[in-house]
C-alpha cells in the first residue's frame, strides 16, 4: 500500500510537470513598425517629389501623429502603452530609413492573439487634460502638440510644400493639422498571430498619405485650402473631418 | 657621499608628499553641508522643470550658481560675467544685436533670454548645439568671442578662493577644495537659471480670471491664437501657450537663400548637418518680448513693429522656409493689436526673488 501511494504521487508529479510544459509561459516581443508611403512609394522627407491628384508635385516636411492605447486582442486584451507618438521626421530623411520604418517593441505574454486596435489621436479622456498634466517624459507633455483654440492635442500633422507654378520652386506650403474629440478615429484589424517565448512578432502599419488626402474623385484642394485649423469656419471643419476620415482609411495593418 | 644621497632622497620624498597634499587642496569638512531642496512655486499650467536626477535644485546650489553668474572671476581678465550679456532688467538679454565678449569681441548671434529656460528640455542655444542646461553653462567660458578663459584656469581660481571653497562645499558637499570642478560649476549655474521664472504677466492674470484684456490686446490675442473670425496671424504654432514657445526650430523666412547652402548662418542645420534644416533657429519664448529687443538670432529687427511687418509680408523665399510663413494680410491696426497682446506677456516679477538678483 505504501509503495502504491508512492507510485501514485510520482505519477501525479510527472503529470503536473507535463501539463506545465504544455501551458504557454514567459514573454515574447511584438514590434509595431510604421511606414509612411505615398501611392505605395516610401516617403523621403523634403527631397522626393510626389504627384498629387491634380498632377501638381509636392514634397513632405513633417508627418507625425499620436495613437492612443494600441491594444492586442485575445482572450485577454493587452494594452501596449497609453499613447504612442509616431514621427517620420528623422527616420524618413533617407530612402533606407523610410523603407525600414519607425519601430516600437513591447513585451507580451506568450500566447495566441486575434488582432490589433488603436485610436488615431488621444482619446477623449486623454484629450481632456493639458500638456502640463502629463509627466515630463510623456509624449503628451508637449506644447508643440497642443492647440489652445481647440482645447485639444493635435492628433496629426501633415505638412509640406507644393510646386504651384510648375517651375520646380516648391514655394507654397500646405499645413494640415487634425484635433478635437470629434476628429478622433479608431482602427481595428483582425488577424491571428502568436507571441512565442523569446521571439519577436512584427506588425507592419503602413500609412499611405495619398489616401489621407482623398481619392481621385474627392480629395483636398490643396491650392484653395493649403491650411486649415480654424474651428470658426464650417467649411474648414468639414474639410478637417474629411481629413480625419481619410487618414483613418490611409492606414493598412498587416502581420509580417 | 652616501649621506648626501640619502639626504636628496629625503628631500625629494618630502617635496613629493607636500605636492601631493597640495593637490588634494584644503580640507573643507569644517564647513557645514546640509542640502535643502529649493522650493519653487510655479503655475499649474506650466510643464515640469527639467530638474535632472543628478542635479536636483538645492538652496545652496542656487546660491553658488547665483554667485558664479554675477562674478567676473569666470572671464579671462575678470572683466565680464554671465550677467554682462544676460541683464536681469532686460529679461536676461543684453539689448544688443550681437553680444560683446572680452576685448569687445563681437559674437555671431544675439544673446537669448534666460527667463523660463528651465523648461527647455534639450537643444539649447539658437542652433540647438547643446543638449542640456548643464552642458550649455560650460561653453561661454572658453568661447573665444565671449569670456575667453579656459576651464583649467577658472577651476584654479575657484579652488583658491575662500568664498567659493565655502559655496562649493555647501552646495555639493565636497571634502577638499581640489574637488571644485567645471562640472559642479556648470551644475550650479544650471540650478540658478532654473529659478528664473516668469508666470505672472498680465496674460497670466487674465488666464486666471483676475483681469481682463484691453480691447486691443483682446483682438491681438484672438489673431495670435486664431480664436475668432479675424485673420489668423499663425503665431501660436511656434509660440504656443503657456511658455509662448514650442521649443522647436524653424526657418521663419528672415533670410533669402537661393539654395540650401546659401544661408550665411545655417543655424540648426550647421549642427545636424541636415541641409533641410539650414536656416532653422530656435523659436524663442515671447514672454517678456517687450524687453528683449533687438529681435531674431541676428538682432536684425529693432522693434516689434518691424517683426510684425516681417511676418505679415511672408518673409523671404528659401527652400526651407516654414510652410506657415506666408503673407498674412494684417492691417496696421491689426498688427498694433497683436503687439498690444505681446506686451501683456511682460513680467519681471522674478526680480522680486532675492535669489535671482546679484549677491554682490
Amino acid at each position: 500500500m505504501k509503495n502504491l501511494l508512492g507510485f501514485l504521487a510520482l505519477v501525479m508529479l510527472f503529470g503536473t510537470m507535463a501539463c506545465g510544459d504544455d501551458e504557454p509561459s514567459g514573454e515574447g516581443k511584438l514590434t509595431l513598425t510604421f511606414k509612411a508611403v505615398y501611392d505605395g512609394e516610401p516617403i523621403v522627407m523634403n527631397e522626393e517629389e510626389y504627384t498629387y491628384f491634380n498632377d501638381v508635385a509636392l514634397k513632405f516636411s513633417k508627418l507625425h501623429f499620436f495613437l492612443s492605447e494600441p491594444t492586442v486582442q485575445g482572450d485577454e486584451n493587452q494594452e501596449l502603452i497609453d499613447i504612442l507618438f509616431v514621427d517620420f521626421g528623422v527616420q524618413n530623411r533617407t530612402l533606407e530609413g523610410a523603407e525600414e520604418g519607425v519601430s516600437f517593441t513591447y513585451d507580451l505574454p506568450v500566447g495566441d492573439y486575434t488582432g490589433l486596435n488603436f485610436g488615431i489621436g488621444p482619446n477623449a479622456e486623454q484629450n481632456a487634460l493639458l500638456p502640463s498634466d502629463y509627466p515630463s517624459d510623456h509624449p503628451l507633455q508637449t506644447s508643440a502638440g497642443y492647440w489652445t483654440p481647440w482645447s485639444s492635442f493635435i492628433f496629426s500633422k501633415t505638412e509640406g510644400k507644393y510646386d504651384a507654378a510648375g517651375d520646380g520652386s516648391f514655394g507654397t506650403g500646405f499645413v494640415y493639422h487634425i484635433g478635437s474629440d470629434d476628429m478622433y478615429r479608431s482602427l481595428s484589424q483582425v488577424g491571428d498571430f502568436a507571441i512565442k517565448s523569446d521571439k519577436t512578432t512584427e506588425w507592419i502599419i503602413t500609412v499611405d498619405y495619398k489616401n489621407a488626402f482623398g481619392d481621385a474623385t474627392n480629395n483636398i484642394d490643396i491650392e484653395t485650402y493649403p491650411a486649415f485649423h480654424s474651428p470658426q469656419d464650417p467649411t474648414l471643419t468639414e474639410l478637417t473631418k474629411m481629413l480625419s476620415d481619410n487618414l483613418q482609411a490611409a492606414f493598412t495593418l498587416s502581420k509580417k | 657621499m652616501r649621506y648626501i644621497y640619502l639626504g636628496l632622497v629625503l628631500i625629494f620624498a618630502l617635496t613629493g608628499c607636500k605636492e601631493s597634499e597640495d593637490d588634494k587642496g584644503l580640507d573643507l569638512t569644517n564647513i557645514e553641508y546640509d542640502p535643502q531642496a529649493y522650493v519653487l512655486e510655479i503655475s499649474d499650467v506650466f510643464p515640469d522643470l527639467t530638474d535632472p536626477l543628478d542635479n536636483p535644485l538645492t538652496y545652496d546650489g542656487v546660491q553658488l550658481g547665483r554667485h558664479l553668474f554675477y562674478d567676473p572671476i569666470i572671464s579671462v581678465d575678470s572683466s565680464m560675467a554671465c550677467v554682462s550679456c544676460h541683464d536681469p532688467k532686460l529679461a536676461f538679454t543684453d539689448g544688443k544685436k550681437f553680444s560683446e565678449g572680452v576685448d569687445g569681441s563681437l559674437g555671431k548671434r544675439s544673446a537669448m533670454s534666460l527667463v523660463n529656460v528651465g523648461f527647455v528640455q534639450k537643444d539649447f542655444f539658437w542652433d540647438g548645439r547643446s543638449p542640456s542646461l548643464e552642458h550649455q553653462a560650460i561653453l561661454p567660458i572658453e568661447d573665444p568671442l565671449e569670456l575667453q578663459d579656459d576651464w583649467d584656469n577658472v577651476e584654479d581660481k575657484l579652488q583658491n578662493s575662500p568664498r567659493y571653497q565655502e559655496l562649493f562645499r555647501k552646495a555639493f558637499g565636497i571634502i577638499r577644495s581640489s574637488e571644485i570642478t567645471r562640472d559642479l560649476a556648470a551644475k550650479s549655474l544650471a540650478q540658478f537659471q532654473r529659478i528664473i521664472i516668469s508666470d505672472n504677466s498680465e496674460f497670466d492674470k487674465v488666464f486666471r480670471g483676475e483681469f481682463s484684456f484691453r480691447s486691443e490686446a483682446q483682438s491681438g490675442f484672438e489673431m495670435f491664437f486664431d480664436t475668432s473670425s479675424a485673420p489668423d496671424a499663425e503665431c501660436g504654432h511656434c509660440h504656443n501657450w503657456p511658455l509662448f514657445t514650442t521649443n522647436e526650430f524653424f526657418n521663419n523666412g528672415i533670410t533669402a537663400a537661393a539654395d540650401l547652402d546659401d544661408f550665411p548662418d545655417k543655424g540648426l542645420g550647421g549642427v545636424t548637418n541636415y541641409r533641410f534644416e539650414n536656416g532653422f533657429f530656435r523659436a524663442p519664448s515671447l514672454r517678456n518680448i517687450e524687453l528683449t529687443a533687438p529681435y531674431m538670432h541676428d538682432g536684425r529687427f529693432e522693434t516689434l513693429e518691424e517683426v510684425m511687418e516681417h511676418y505679415n509680408s511672408g518673409g523671404h523665399a528659401s527652400e526651407t522656409r516654414d510652410p506657415l510663413i506666408k503673407p498674412i494680410g494684417l492691417s496696421f491696426t491689426q498688427k498694433e493689436d497683436i503687439i498690444a497682446f505681446l506686451k501683456t506677456l511682460t513680467d519681471t516679477s522674478y526680480l522680486e526673488n532675492p535669489d535671482v538678483i546679484s549677491p554682490f
